[in-house]
């Protein structure tokens, strides 16, 4: 707000008589309330450096989605399903049957046996004892370990070996279906057997990867590892990438401050109170008792380009101030008295949007509308506050008032140019390409599709290691990598009765039959298994018996996590395709329909889900009911600001609209960029709007404050774009470099994240510029204000 | 040896008979109808799941069967098919045609099911409930003439009935446990003189007759010698006239007269055997099963030589096709021919070592496979 101005910004959230008061506050105790910040900040600093790393992956998911509550019931039944890793050792020169390839094989055996954390009597591989080949005899059963006892690397050894691995039926399980890898599996504990302490996956990660990965990767042999605790050792480290990401965005962002103002200090002033901002924000939440997850790691750097933002906008009023002759303590009151009640509510309307986002019930969603909140609260004292107090003894340099004296001075040729958006006949053409464009959007963003759409782990880049190892094991063998969990539930001791099982048979051979169910296992694969088996391996005996006697005896030895010891619980293990959404549709859909035609309550019931696509398929029904809802109220709740501001429909339209279009198209680049709406991009869309409509608030403003003083439209643009257009356009391209740095973290989600925020801030203040004054070219009548503006001129007259 | 392992397992059955008619009482009800009375599910996966026998009807039409009451029947020579009505979804293990349109199929659950429409629609005629009730009467009418028997038994006889009537009162039990536990047990193969006369054999020695296309069955165990009950795995005939069951323990049993008389032989081998099949020579046959073992016979089993076949796998289903090759196939996708009457075979292994379980020949000279995996059609030397 320029200060000739300033009477009029009269906005009708707080009275006149408050910025005064405030401002005296303020300002006559200038070091009283530098010496209260200064020992925030130490109190909050020393909180946000112990601030701990939360990984808690309870946070990803919607507790309160039924097939979550569900699962957390039974998580200690499903548990044994769980947690394991599994290497796959490649022979990148020929088949595995070298001695060169088993001695590796061997030795990699050896090393993962002794990395702690790993369930030593699980461990299988072609090595250990436990994996075993069998076969049907006259006598019975004939078996041995695959490993021939005489095995010494020969040729003749090896084709024994090799017999053995093909009856031994490892073959798609632990031995690559084109013999060129096996797998290693190893079943972790959760908590150590012995110290009872939590397995740190960070720790296990990196273990893997210098002790195995590093330690026997050569020419002919390479290592894949798959599994839960690699993929979050990964995720972990690349939450460190973010720090670097951080010095990055801090720099850019300072040298183009030092080229915006041409003064030193009026650059560092900004950064410091930011980063002030950022070090009481992480304070903050550590007293709250939160942690910095993947997600919330990230609006630390939101919190920092917001509080540039508004910072540019006093370092701007500021100069303006010291250019008409203030001194230091003089300009910076002023820049405070014009810009606090603008900032607030810009501030307001960043916050409230972030808040829409605890309309979705996933915690790590709610957490972040919480956390950016808290920062946005925060930036209203660094910023608003702290940063002019500081510029009343800092001051702005010489050459900075010099440089604003005579950049302002001049008729600058691209405010000229871009006035021409509120030309009578430009605007219909902005307008109709306006229209086009959201057309474009509307008709592309069709195809938007709910979860996530790559294969693989959804949290990490489809070409990343995890990923790579990921596709290279699915590929080889036979097995998924997204698998939903059907709780089937029995009273105590009847989950395997014949008809539990005859239940769960059928509901197996209904699941196989939905596309995308690549196969399905549960204690009825292996009754049937063993079945053949006792019958000397005829096919023919491939069936449940109603021998009750028979069928316990075909699952005494079935697998712990088949069954829950006392035997009230079997999972069925839906193994899929892909982690699509129509998948996901397909196939819980199909499982419900089952489990309410034949669900009897206590005695039997099919509960879903559990599984990594059961979380997903959770995730996305949570995700595609609040998408609509958080839209709408985060478009309501900033109309309903920008009307309490403006008391104008038509201004409201005027902002809005050109939000809705950035909207619109973010979509369509979603859909370009394969990207679905996920976790990860539902809060863009509240944080993009949220921030977006600061730049319309901005130019509005001052465009109205100039048609009240009797300019035409065009013209009153054009001093608006001299005025605040440059700063605008600042914000927009500091906000971008915030957040365009995660485009590189190894992390998929916060790289999503960083580039459709980038492409809504940089599209919101294109939107700002270009589109609101064409729209106001059609829905703003200058007579009207100015008329309003009159009788009000008169009312206060006369009130006088 | 097999013997001793199928007597324990027998007796394990027997031992907790009072536990599990109790079990019997607490089991809950759920809403589904029984797998007997449920209909198979027309499925495109049914050609790509286990299937057990496949069989070239008069006329060309192809017919296979398999799990979950899956029937499919093809009329172009197997590139595509189409599948039947079935009123139950147990697995069925065999299928027999007489003629174009009348086949029996029988499988688990004591299942016999009938078609009159060359095997596109099926209907009951005969389950393990059935043959449960049957059994009990049966053996309770033996218990009540062995009782009979007993009271005029001389001083001599005595002992002997005395253990005769134990053993009957045993059996008798046993029926009335299958009957309260609702267990049954599955039928595994089944053959038709025509269209009235015909046998189904099945585990714990079944062996059941109809003499009215399947109207009504009576069990013929007794008539034949399997005194521990081993499972009668395969009825085949060799010859017109000429019928051979094989069994677990290496049974062989015959009939030179269709079925009215049986004789157990000695048997070459002591393991299960899954089959035979005519060499197309006068009284000429082999039986096959387990671990690669096949045996030939030039005399209607009067003596038998070993067939070395170059396999360890266990051999599921023959067949001798009309040029005379033999061809025998087994568990993990083996396939054996023979070109001389079964004296030499020459073996293979399918890339995907799928089991087979059944084996015959189209009217366009392919060879149509089932098993473990569905259908395959392949070329005549089966790759």
């Amino acid at each position: 707000m320029s200060k000739k101005h300033h009477h009029d910004s009269d906005n009708y959230i707080l009275s006149p008589e408050t910025e005064p008061f405030l401002e005296r506050l303020f300002f006559n105790n200038r070091v009283l309330f530098l010496l209260i910040f200064l020992g925030l900040t130490v109190f909050l600093s020393y909180s946000a450096v112990n601030i701990k790393p939360d990984a808690s992956l309870e946070k990803l998911i919607p507790l309160k989605h039924p097939y979550i509550v569900n699962m957390m019931d039974n998580r200690d039944s499903l548990s044994n399903l769980g947690n394991s890793i599994r290497i796959s050792v490649e022979s990148t020169d020929g088949s595995v049957f070298n001695a060169e390839y088993m001695d590796a094989l061997r030795q990699i055996t050896d090393e993962l046996f002794y990395i702690p954390g790993v369930d030593r009597a699980g461990l299988k591989s072609l090595w250990t004892a436990n994996v075993r080949w069998v076969e049907v005899t006259e006598e019975g059963f004939q078996g041995g370990p695959v490993i021939p006892p005489t095995y010494d690397g020969s040729e003749e050894s090896l084709e024994t070996l090799r017999q053995n691995i093909l009856r031994s039926g490892t073959v798609g399980s632990l031995v690559a279906n084109n013999f060129k890898s096996t797998i290693i599996q190893a079943p972790l504990f959760e908590k150590n057997p012995e110290t009872g302490e939590r397995l740190n996956y960070q720790e296990f990660s990196r273990e893997l990867e210098t002790r195995i990965r590093d330690k026997f990767e050569n020419d002919n042999i390479k290592v894949h590892i798959v599994g839960f605790a690699k993929k979050i050792g990964d995720l972990m480290d690349g939450i460190r990438d973010i720090g670097f990401f951080a010095l990055v965005a801090i720099a850019i962002t300072f040298v183009l401050l030092v080229l915006y103002a041409r003064c030193f200090k009026a650059a560092i002033v900004p950064v410091v109170c930011s980063i002030i901002a950022v070090f009481w924000q992480l304070g903050i939440l550590n007293l709250l008792g939160f942690g910095l997850d993947p997600y919330s790691v990230l609006v630390p750097f939101l919190v920092f380009a917001i509080g540039i933002s508004h910072g540019v906008q006093i370092i701007n009023a500021v100069a303006l101030e010291s250019a008409e002759g203030r001194d230091k303590l003089g300009a910076a009151r002023h820049a405070f008295r014009d810009l606090y009640v603008p900032g607030m509510l810009a501030l307001m309307s960043d916050g409230i949007g972030f808040l829409t986002l605890l309309l979705i019930q996933i915690d790590v969603i709610q957490e972040l509308a919480i956390t950016a909140s808290i920062g946005v609260a925060v930036i209203i004292f660094t910023n608003l506050v702290l940063l002019p107090l500081l510029m009343s003894y800092v001051g702005i340099s010489k050459s900075g008032v010099k440089y604003y004296e005579k950049s302002s001075a001049a008729e600058p040729k691209i405010a000229k140019i871009m006035s021409y958006c509120a030309h009578p006949t430009v605007a219909p053409i902005s307008i109709l390409v306006g229209i086009a464009l959201a057309g474009a959007g509307v008709y592309y963003g069709q195809d938007l599709k709910i979860g996530d759409l790559d294969k693989g782990a959804p949290e990490l880049h489809p070409d990343s290691r995890y990923n790579l190892d990921n596709a290279f094991i699915t590929d080889n063998y036979s097995t998924s990598a997204d698998v939903m969990v059907i709780m089937v539930k029995t009273d105590v001791e009847q989950c395997s009765s014949y008809q539990a099982m005859d239940a769960i048979d059928r509901f197996q051979w209904v699941m196989e039959n939905v596309e995308g169910v690549q196969g399905t296992a549960s204690l009825v694969t292996v009754s049937k298994i063993v079945s053949t088996g006792m019958n000397e391996g005829n096919l023919k005996w491939r069936s449940l018996s109603r021998n009750q006697q028979i069928l316990n005896s075909s699952i005494q030895r079935a697998p712990a996590g088949l069954l829950n010891p006392d035997c009230s619980l079997a999972p069925v293990i839906l193994f899929l395709a892909d982690h699509k959404a129509e998948t996901l549709e397909r196939v819980t859909l199909e499982a419900e329909n089952f489990a309410a035609e034949y669900n009897i309550d206590g005695e039997l019931e099919f509960l879903l889900a559990a599984g990594s696509a059961g979380i997903d398929a959770a995730t996305n029904q949570v995700i595609e009911a609040a998408q609509d809802r958080m839209l709408a109220f985060v478009y309501a709740v900033v109309s309903i600001l920008c009307f309490i501001t403006f008391r104008s429909i038509r201004a409201v339209l005027c902002i809005i609209t050109p939000l809705g279009i950035t909207s619109v198209l973010c979509e369509a680049l979603m859909v370009y960029k394969g990207i679905g709406v996920k976790v990860e991009t539902l809060p863009v869309i509240a944080l993009g709007v949220g921030i977006g409509v600061d730049y319309g608030i901005y130019i509005y403003t001052r465009l109205e404050t100039y048609i009240r003083d009797g300019l035409g439209l065009q013209a009153a643009y054009l001093e608006t774009l001299k005025t605040t257009g440059k700063a605008v356009a600042f914000t927009g391209v500091t906000l971008a470099i915030g957040v365009v740095t995660w485009v590189w973290s190894s992390i998929k989600f916060q790289s999503n994240m960083g580039f459709l925020l980038t492409f809504m801030f940089l599209w919101n203040m294109v939107g700002a510029l270009w589109l609101l004054p064409a729209l106001a070219r059609f829905l703003i009548r200058p007579e009207q204000i100015l008329a309003k503006e009159r009788i009000r001129q008169q009312q206060q007259i006369s009130d006088d | 040896m097999a013997k001793t392992v199928k007597t324990r397992v027998f007796k394990s059955l027997l031992l907790p008979i009072v536990a599990a008619s109790s079990f019997a009482l607490s089991q809950p009800v759920f809403s589904f109808p029984d797998v007997l009375e449920t209909s198979a599910t027309k499925s495109a996966k049914a050609a790509e799941s286990l299937l057990l026998d496949v069989q070239k009807l008069q006329g060309g039409r192809l017919v296979a069967a398999g799990e979950r009451g899956h029937v499919l029947y093809s009329d172009d020579n197997g590139n595509s098919w189409v599948q039947a009505d079935v009123p139950v979804i147990v697995n069925i293990i065999s299928i027999y045609f007489v003629n174009e349109n009348t086949g029996w199929a029988v499988g688990h659950d004591g299942i016999v099911l009938k078609s009159i429409d060359g095997g596109k629609s099926w209907s009951r005629q005969f389950d393990g409930f059935m043959a449960n009730e049957q059994t009990l009467v049966q053996r309770q009418e033996l218990v009540e003439k062995l009782e009979a028997e007993l009271e005029s038994a001389s001083e001599s006889e005595l002992e002997d009935v005395e253990y005769a009537l134990e053993e009957a009162q045993f059996a008798m039990e046993d029926a009335q446990f299958d009957i309260e536990g609702g267990s049954t047990k599955p039928f595994l193969d089944v053959w038709f003189k025509d269209e009235n006369v015909g046998f189904v054999v099945g585990a714990y020695g079944q062996i059941i007759k109809t003499v009215d296309g399947g109207e009504s069955w009576t069990s013929i165990a007794d008539e034949l010698e399997n005194p521990d009950r081993f499972h009668l795995n395969a009825i085949k005939s060799i010859q017109p006239g000429h019928l051979v069951i094989v069994g677990e323990a290496g049974l062989i049993i015959r009939s030179k007269d269709n079925g009215l008389n049986w004789e157990t032989l000695e048997s070459p081998y002591d393991g299960s055997l899954f089959g035979a099949v005519s060499t197309r020579q006068l009284n000429g046959m082999l039986v096959y099963g387990l671990r690669g073992n096949v045996f030939r016979t030039s005399d209607f089993g009067d003596s038998w030589e070993n067939v070395d076949v170059n396999t360890e796998q266990t051999l599921n289903s023959g067949k001798a096709f009309k040029d005379g090759t033999i061809m025998l196939v087994g568990n993990n996708g083996v396939v054996l021919k023979s070109y001389d009457s079964g004296r030499n075979f020459s073996a293979t292994v399918r890339k995907d070592r799928s089991s087979l379980v059944g084996v015959t020949e189209s009217d366009d000279g392919r060879i149509v496979l089932v098993g473990q995996d569905g259908l395959y059609l392949a070329l005549p030397n089966a790759e």
